[in-house]
């Protein structure tokens, strides 16, 4: 009779567990405590779709789903945020552990296609770290992607001569978690630390 | 204009750059310097070459830590620069200026009531350690080197800061025996000894931490496209130890040898068998 009072309780008890698990799954991501700015409402992931360092085309929103993917649009040229982004991210990257590491795609999309062909942006890419995907395409492209995401549009300030000319842009990173919204966005002096901590955070892993 | 060379954030050029605040600050230091070793002293006054030579690579010692590049990559791109510049402010430039002051300019000072208690209370050991022990860690703590190197005043307290603190650390070893304290050879190596024990704390930190300490130099611009923030910190770990020691254990060798050679003068020559009493 206690066994199967014992029995009746403990079915009573998961049955009761299942719900409230299935609402923890579907609970939204909540960005309090992260180093980045957290965005009230989230920022949609948006859809474009531009071409690769290897040549292929790449969707933003299918081939990057499922992934924390972090969005970050400058220029291979950049002097100071771009450099300093990209190397924090990849140091802490490389710090943390592969469980960490799969869950995270970075994505850099190029603000000057005239200058950042295909090779210079794979091979500026590669001294941070060969898995950061660079794409490149239209202009028109990447200014409605930073429209959606209102994040202003780059302005290209001349220089010496043609070539030398600086675009300023904005510095911030955006996060988005496997849910397809950026909760959180990273603006410049973001450290290695807080990338490490916040990624662990943002793929939902225990340890880095 | 840019007085004093501080963290500005631009990207890093290796275009020449003026600092005229640092040109005035070693101007001061030399004039200060010339006069110390010009002005008429009581007594015998030996050595007036001696103090203009080993002052004026003093002086450029302090000039090679402050100005463009080393005083500017130090301030705010390089940790490492920061380092050196740490080096020849409280480790190179203070020893040189010590040995070029005549003995009989600071038995001017010491002919002083304030003078004297300044440079008694600075020549003990124990307070010239505590001092440059303070101020280097001071001065290495992430809080304070973020706060203060944006700020041409805060860089400047800090480079100011480590020249003081190298004159008193190395005050006691070079002060002119007996005017001031006597501190044996021994003692003199055993001090120097003690003196390099400080920098192992900043300099493992440095070296073994995970991830940058400084906001400063993990955000700036980089200068060198392959050379990290966490190596460029691990060069200024390994070099504020390794780089840093040197002239210490050169003062120590200088010392020791000094003191062997005295040991041997001193010593009753040796008794050739052939002259030895047959017993």
């Amino acid at each position: 009779m206690t066994r199967l009072l014992r029995f009746h309780c403990g079915l009573l008890a998961a049955l009761l567990l299942v719900p409230l698990g299935c609402r923890r799954e579907a609970r939204p991501f909540d960005p309090e405590g992260l180093a980045g700015l957290k965005v009230n409402p989230p920022i949609p992931k948006p859809a474009f779709v531009l071409s690769t360092t290897e040549g292929k085309a790449f969707d933003f929103r299918r081939d990057t789903e499922g992934y924390v993917t972090l969005l970050f649009v400058g220029y291979t040229h950049c002097p100071d945020v771009c450099p300093v982004h990209l190397a924090n991210i990849a140091a802490s990257l490389r710090k943390l552990g592969p469980e960490v590491r799969n869950r995270v795609k970075v994505v850099f999309v190029t603000a000057d296609p005239d200058r950042d062909t295909a090779p210079v942006l794979r091979s500026w890419l590669d001294r941070f770290d060969p898995s950061f995907i660079g794409l490149r395409g239209d202009v028109a492209v990447v200014h409605r992607l930073l429209a959606d995401m209102r994040l202003g549009t780059p302005i290209k300030e001349p220089g010496a001569n043609d070539t030398t000319y600086t675009i300023g842009h904005s510095s911030v990173v955006v996060a988005f978690t496997p849910d397809n919204l950026a909760h959180v966005i990273y603006p410049f002096g973001i450290r290695q630390a807080d990338w490490a901590r916040d990624l662990v955070r943002l793929t939902g892993t225990r340890s880095g | 204009m840019t007085w004093w060379c501080s963290a500005t954030g631009n990207a890093w050029s290796w275009t020449w750059q003026a600092y005229p605040g640092v040109w005035l600050f070693v101007a001061l230091l030399g004039a200060g310097y010339l006069r110390l070793c010009r002005q008429p002293i009581p007594g015998p006054r030996p050595g007036a070459r001696r103090c203009l030579w080993w002052g004026g690579a003093g002086l450029v010692a302090v000039w090679l830590a402050l100005d463009w590049p080393v005083g500017a990559l130090g301030a705010g791109y390089l940790a490492s620069a920061h380092t050196l510049s740490y080096i020849l402010l409280s480790l190179v430039a203070p020893p040189l200026l010590l040995l070029g002051v005549p003995a009989g300019r600071i038995r001017a000072l010491l002919a002083r009531p304030a003078g004297r208690v300044c440079l008694r209370f600075l020549a003990r050991p124990p307070v010239a350690l505590c001092l440059y022990t303070v101020v280097l860690l001071l001065t290495h703590v992430p809080d304070v080197v973020d706060s203060a190197m944006p700020s041409q005043l805060g860089a400047f307290a800090v480079d100011l800061a480590w020249l003081v603190a190298g004159l008193a650390m190395w005050w006691p070893v070079m002060a002119p025996q007996p005017d001031v304290l006597q501190l044996s050879r021994p003692l003199k190596m055993l001090y120097l000894f003690v003196g390099t024990l400080p920098a192992i704390v900043p300099s493992a930190f440095l070296t073994f931490a995970d991830y940058p300490l400084y906001a400063v130099y993990e955000l700036a611009p980089r200068v060198f496209p392959d050379f990290t923030a966490q190596q460029d910190q691990q060069v200024a770990g390994l070099a504020m130890k390794i780089v840093g020691d040197l002239p210490i254990w050169l003062a120590f060798g200088i010392i020791f040898f000094r003191w062997a050679r005295e040991e041997q003068r001193q010593a009753p020559p040796p008794v050739h068998p052939s002259v030895a009493k047959p017993r």
